[in-house]
């Protein structure tokens, strides 16, 4: 098993089975997210808030707690209603 | 062989060992029933959460990548790198996405499929709907014994759920991976197990 | 996942449910032996299922990083809890499912229990967070 770089401070502890985490390693610029959240105050990210209760974190769920699916309408050519 | 004509120890080892792995290298997600159950114990924010991802799996990665953008340009402004090159991930295989509850349900199915198959092989169901002798003795009999495999069984769900995980997720599964929290879950519940069959069976 | 491998699910599921039967691990009588200490059989099975995933995982996926299961509050209790239960119904989860494929109608009742004592705890980690180690 490969080991991460061991951080200086604590990381959020579900960075191993989290959907949207390796997402972030798509663009550079997604970088903020892992530096504000997972990196950094990750008690505060909405995804972990809700594995804590054991409920179900769906992919689509943004840290901050905002859904994505609705920001993929204009590269989906679908109408709000569908989604 | 016991006297039943259950498979020799080996033969289970070997099987239920390769059921563990390969479970992984084909679903890549780790092997265990009580998170599955779980799920359907909860259908109703499950379903909600599996709609809410509905829209993701129609996107490739451009479109989730350009929304991810357009999406943290929104909660952080432009106060952010306007490099938008991939970062260097390392090249590891992860646990996969929750998969679908449909595809649970098929497992949860399947398990009792197998031990459906297992009977019509041998020749046919269970004898009898209880749990045999065995258990008449050692713990009870009856109509009495419905009320103790009710409590009996609300302690493994909860006891499961608590844990978070059961003999294959936290036995099989996380023993075999030498996790700290299988390795003491599985001590517990063995442990309990054999206290309270010792006790049972009137030896303490 | 794009497209759910639903097949892969179901053929595991009978695979492990079969497998789980065949043994002998839903038969009461056996699982009473093997927590009395007086059949090895079962014991001897499952220790060496272990042994050979540990043996399958070092082997064949080095490179996986797999999810992680530290220990948390609830570990010892939940462990203590589902041993009970389980000395007392003769049913893991998976096993209650087994015998109900196997035409055992107790382990109707295991399973409702079971479900019962699932949702009881959903409902104690709502008022109690804390971390199981993974959001999977």
């Amino acid at each position: 098993m490969t080991d991460r770089p061991a951080a200086a401070k604590k990381t959020c502890s579900h960075l191993d089975t989290c959907e949207l985490f390796p997402k972030f390693a798509m663009k550079a610029a997604l970088k903020v997210w892992q530096s504000c959240y997972c990196e950094g105050q990750f008690e505060s990210c909405a995804r972990y808030k809700l594995a804590l209760q054991g409920r179900p974190v769906a992919q689509s769920l943004l840290p901050n707690g905002k859904e994505l699916a609705p920001m993929l309408l204009p590269w989906l050519g679908m109408n709000a209603r569908e989604v | 062989m016991s006297t039943a004509g259950y498979w020799p120890w080996w033969a289970g080892a070997a099987a239920l060992g390769a059921i563990t792995v390969g479970f992984w290298m084909a679903v890549r997600r780790p092997l265990g029933v009580t998170g599955v159950l779980a799920r359907f114990v909860n259908l109703r924010e499950e379903i909600e959460a599996e709609r809410k991802d509905a829209a993701l799996a129609l996107a490739d990665e451009a479109a989730l990548a350009a929304a991810l953008v357009a999406a943290t340009r929104e909660s952080f402004g432009d106060a952010m790198s306007p490099s938008l090159t991939p970062l260097p991930m390392p090249a590891v295989r992860r646990s996969g996405a929750r998969p679908r509850l449909a595809a649970h349900a098929l497992f949860l199915g399947g398990l009792v499929a197998g031990g459906l198959l297992s009977r019509l092989l041998r020749g046919g169901l269970a004898s009898g709907p209880g749990l045999g002798d065995a258990y008449a003795r050692v713990v009870c009999g009856g109509w009495r014994a419905c009320a103790v495999l009710i409590a009996g069984g609300a302690l493994v769900g909860f006891g499961t759920a608590l844990a978070g995980g059961c003999s294959s997720g936290h036995g099989l599964f996380g023993c075999a991976r030498l996790q700290p929290g299988s390795l003491v879950a599985t001590a517990s519940f063995f442990g309990a197990a054999v206290g309270v069959s010792l006790f049972l069976e009137g030896g303490l | 996942m794009a497209r759910a491998p639903f097949l892969r699910f179901g053929l595991f599921g009978l695979a492990l449910g079969f497998v789980l039967s065949e043994a002998g691990f839903s038969d009461y009588a056996e699982l009473h032996r093997m927590f009395t200490f007086q059949d090895l059989r079962l014991l001897l099975t499952f220790a060496g299922a272990v042994a050979v995933a540990m043996a399958g995982f070092s082997l064949l996926c080095r490179d996986d990083v797999l999810p992680a299961r530290p220990i948390h509050r609830g570990t010892v209790p939940g462990g203590v809890l589902f041993g009970v239960g389980w000395a007392l119904c003769g049913a893991c989860p998976a096993i209650a499912l087994v015998q109900i494929g196997e035409g055992r109608g107790a382990a109707v009742a295991s399973a409702i229990g079971i479900g019962a004592g699932i949702w009881a705890a959903q409902a104690l980690r709502r008022r109690w967070r804390w971390d199981l180690g993974s959001c999977g």
